[in-house]
């Protein structure tokens, strides 16, 4: 017998199961968590919105049955709500953060990684910078579709929009991504997004 | 990574954060249900107590007013227009005679147009006040209203 199918899982957490909400958290938090650190470049605050974003789909959702069989949908599309929601503050902070120095006291503890996260930070802040020149529609259908690789069929399910919609942002997204990284200067590798494009169109 | 378009390779929760993180939501979800759950029933008989003891002071409050306060002569009836507290009054002295008499006495000046009712009643209004309705033959106008019926003969209220 296979493991228990998300559904089943929320079910059961939704009658006071703690045991399967902790299955569908560690089924998932991973996801999640690269998810809001490719949205803001800070494992830390990943970190938070992470559970965040557990708490409130239990909050908001419990009691609903889950419309697809996976629970990813649902949790990316609260994530997602929940970076909007705070990006303004997060924006306020890192213009805060970022005229102080890089030594940060409240980093959790990384251990050997600590090297290999910062430099992951730095680099996706890097992106950031140009990726946050897109309209943020299509900001969501490239950090869904491309960079968490989710189906068409299961980021139109998170973003509560049609599935032509997701197809037709992320196509308008891409272009407009390569031409900033041209216009951005002459070291950008700009081929790497077409090939992602055959990736996740198979 | 040299692709500034490709994002960094994803990577595991910190060591130990991922059940860290689990144990808190967990807890936070379920100790938290359980708990407002239980405390519920609780605050509830709190609040309903609050509510009984706040109602049964009022009452001994109000009671021992009622008994207590002094007598004052009725100086003014209100005649009513129909069997509502809304309707037209008109204010007439108490004089030494019943209030229904004193409305009847004036009911056709007060309300010209209006035909004379075959009856009227007086009955006590909630301030202590007396008001005299129409009483058409059968009615209560009193018992309509939720208001005690003057006592015969009273031409005086506590």
């Amino acid at each position: 017998m296979g493991d228990p199918s998300d559904r089943m899982l929320w079910q059961r957490a939704g009658a006071g199961d703690a045991d399967a909400f902790g299955v569908l958290f560690e089924r998932h938090a991973k996801r999640i968590y690269n998810y809001c650190f490719r949205r803001t470049g800070d494992w830390a605050l990943a970190e938070d919105l992470t559970s965040a974003t557990f708490l409130t789909a239990w909050r908001t959702q419990n009691g609903v049955p889950l419309r697809a069989e996976s629970a990813l949908p649902l949790l990316y599309g609260i994530a997602t709500n929940a970076l909007r929601n705070q990006r303004r503050s997060f924006r306020r902070r890192r213009d805060a953060l970022s005229r102080l120095p890089l030594e940060r006291h409240d980093q959790p503890d990384f251990a050997d990684e600590t090297a290999v996260r910062l430099d992951d930070e730095r680099e996706m802040r890097r992106l950031l910078r140009l990726f946050g020149k897109l309209p943020s529609r299509e900001q969501d259908v490239i950090a869904l579709c491309e960079w968490s690789e989710l189906s068409y069929e299961d980021a139109a399910l998170a973003l509560g929009i049609p599935i032509g919609t997701v197809r037709s942002r992320l196509a308008r997204g891409r272009r407009r991504l390569r031409e900033l990284a041209e216009a951005d200067g002459p070291k950008v590798e700009v081929q790497a997004v077409p090939l992602r494009m055959e990736v996740n169109e198979r | 990574m040299s692709d500034r378009l490709t994002p960094p390779p994803d990577r595991d929760f910190p060591a130990g954060r991922l059940q860290l993180r689990k144990e808190q939501l967990v807890s936070q979800i379920f100790t938290t249900s359980q708990t407002s759950s239980r405390r519920r029933p609780r605050r509830v008989l709190v609040a309903v107590a609050a509510v009984v003891g706040a109602a049964v002071t009022a009452a001994a409050a109000y009671g021992g007013y009622t008994l207590t306060r002094p007598v004052t002569p009725v100086r003014s009836i209100g005649c009513y227009e129909s069997v509502s507290l809304s309707a037209n009054t008109a204010v007439v002295s108490a004089g030494d005679g019943s209030p229904v008499a004193a409305c009847e006495g004036v009911w056709s000046s007060a309300f010209p147009g209006d035909e004379q009712p075959d009856g009227f009643a007086a009955c006590v209004l909630d301030s202590g006040a007396i008001g005299v309705f129409p009483a058409p033959a059968g009615s209560d106008p009193c018992d309509k209203l939720g208001l005690p019926r003057l006592a015969q003969g009273s031409a005086s209220q506590p």
